[in-house]
């Protein structure tokens, strides 16, 4: 998804002369490339994430687009407060750029995990969060981003392991805050932000294979959301299930739960986020997705039983 | 500068102290000794050193103006007004409901105001972008970043200190208000942060010392920036918190309280003589 998303910037590069790219020494293996075609516009300001916040704001001011590319637990989290006052507070056409997210570097442990940047990122007015699912979402984000005037965050996450990276069998048609159909289905509705996409596709091969009947959504923007659009997928009373690698706390899930409940809706919305708590282990990132009850086979059980318990 | 040029400037800084203080306990705001620390500087750079325009703040190639210690804006405010960025009146809306005056710096709109700042540590990163952009753009303008000497503790003031070094940013200018003096206590005891100049020079600067509250000695700081070629400029302006009424001079509670009705009769009585 890195790639797509190196390739993406590349070719809005040439067209739009304001794109400045300010990492905070991150990209090996992914931005040389970038680097050696634009060495004017590709500053590496070591790994100093504040001060690298603060120089994409005062470039912004200046009139560049600045794409600030770092490790997502570190762009959203290590200088969340200049996120918030340099660039937020200011409505600067900043865009933050969270690579290897949720549970990417597996190996890694608690300090590589990014599992809370989506929800700091949304409690930040002007802020649109965008998390693509698979390539063609991310090449899709990486041009809506720079669609309007204004600070983004662009979740960058894995798509599978295997070679197969596309979900969407053709380029979907992206819209800020909109779902997108992958399949439509009566008796529930899944509905998948950024990497759990493919997760998403097996549960609903697993829910096929139980003769459950669900919708499956990708729903690659957090904030902001259409709401009409993201009620009506709750028609028929069908319960909404949201699966996100992210804490269960103020992810997409958290945001839709909102909605409903500052309308008083009587629809059920299931977060399936990562469990909230720190997991003091390694291991692959199916591993720990798993152990955060987070495979199809647990889901589509789960699912299975809401169905029957439903009246 | 000539002596009566000095005394035109030292003249300034007495009235401006006058309105500070008016502002400041019409508003029942703090910082009034932050306010008078770096007042002097900011008379100086406003009215001999930025390339400004008043009746067109936003042009492209202004010299940029950061205070990066934003909560002495009550000083900045009161310059701004003076060199006619707005009318005077303004002023007394410091700190009143719904006013863009906010008591510290925040691109609200007011006019000459370059950056929100006040939380520590972030004037300079943002002020070294803007320089940055500046050699980008092959743009002339300079960027003037007014820092505490309580940001030295931030490490993100290090991280753009270290950044701008490396990137010869001969077009940043930073200025040190230090007047010794933080949040709880004496620079000294709580964190000390010495030797200052010698910090920036090992990060790739030049530096000067100079006494911040004497015109004399700030021209002799300003005469010929950047101090070197391809490095970025660090002036170490030595201050007095609470500069110009005696009761208030080197007093930390200045930095908090604000100034009751015979406090400002005496400091109005001491700054009309």
């Amino acid at each position: 998804m890195r790639g797509t998303f190196v390739k993406t910037l590349m070719e809005m590069m040439w067209k739009d002369k304001s794109i400045i790219v300010v990492t905070a020494d991150m990209g090996y293996g992914t931005f040389e490339g970038l680097r050696d075609k634009f060495p004017d516009r590709f500053i590496n300001a070591g790994v100093s994430e504040a001060n690298a916040a603060g120089i994409s704001a005062g470039l912004a001011m200046n009139g560049y687009t600045v794409f600030f590319y770092a490790q997502a637990a570190f762009v959203t989290l290590r200088c969340f407060e200049q996120v918030r006052l340099d660039i937020a507070s200011n409505n600067l056409n900043v865009k933050l750029v969270g690579t290897s997210s949720g549970f990417t570097l597996s190996q890694y442990g608690v300090s590589h995990f990014a599992l809370e940047d989506v929800a700091a990122m949304r409690s930040l007015p002007n802020m649109t969060v965008l998390c693509p699912g698979d390539l063609y979402e991310a090449e899709q984000v990486t041009k809506l981003a720079c669609s309007f005037k204004g600070p983004a965050y662009i979740r960058i996450g894995r798509t599978n392991s295997g070679p197969d990276e596309f979900i969407h069998l053709k380029k979907p048609k992206l819209r800020i805050g909109e779902p997108i159909f992958i399949k439509r289905g009566n008796m529930a509705t899944i509905i998948s932000t950024g990497s759990m996409l493919f997760l998403a596709r097996e549960l609903a091969d697993e829910l096929k294979n139980k003769k459950i009947d669900a919708a499956l959504i990708s729903l690659p923007t957090v904030k902001p959301l259409n709401v009409r659009k993201v009620l009506n997928l709750f028609k028929n009373k069908k319960i909404v299930y949201v699966l996100e690698e992210h804490s269960m706390i103020g992810g997409l899930g958290s945001a839709i739960s909102e909605l409903v409940a500052d309308r008083g809706l009587s629809y059920r919305v299931v977060r399936m986020g990562t469990a909230d708590k720190f997991l003091h282990v390694t291991g692959s990132r199916e591993y720990l997705i798993g152990l955060c009850g987070l495979t199809a086979k647990k889901i589509a059980a789960r699912i299975e039983r809401d169905l029957k318990q439903k009246p | 500068m000539k002596k009566e040029e000095i005394n035109l400037l030292k003249k300034k800084g007495k009235e401006l102290r006058k309105r500070i203080i008016e502002m400041i306990f019409k508003a029942r705001a703090s910082h009034l000794g932050s306010a008078y620390s770096v007042l002097d500087i900011l008379i100086y750079l406003y009215n001999f050193i930025l390339k400004i325009d008043p009746k067109d703040p936003k042009n492209k190639t202004r010299d940029r103006f950061i205070l990066s210690k934003g909560w002495g804006a009550s000083a900045l405010y009161a310059v701004l007004a003076d060199r006619g960025f707005f009318s005077k009146n303004k002023l007394d809306t410091y700190c009143v409901n719904g006013s863009k005056f906010v008591g510290i710096t925040t691109m609200s709109g007011v006019p000459g105001i370059e950056a929100t700042t006040g939380s520590m540590g972030h004037g300079l990163p943002v002020g070294t972008g803007m320089a940055l952009a500046g050699k980008k753009m092959k743009s002339k303008h300079r960027v003037f970043v007014v820092i505490s000497d309580g940001e030295l503790d931030e490490g993100s003031t290090w991280e753009a200190i270290l950044f701008a070094g490396h990137n010869n940013l001969d077009n940043l200018i930073a200025i040190v208000d230090y007047n010794k003096w933080q949040s709880f206590g004496r620079t000294k005891e709580v964190l000390n942060i010495d030797p200052v100049p010698d910090k920036f020079l090992a990060f790739g600067w030049e530096a000067i010392e100079a006494d911040g509250n004497n015109f004399t000695s700030l021209e002799k700081a300003f005469a010929r920036i950047p101090l070197k070629k391809n490095k970025p400029t660090a002036i170490i302006a030595h201050t007095i918190k609470g500069k110009g009424v005696s009761f208030l001079e080197d007093r930390i509670e200045w930095h908090y309280k604000y100034p009751n009705e015979s406090d400002l009769k005496a400091a109005l009585k001491e700054l009309s003589k």
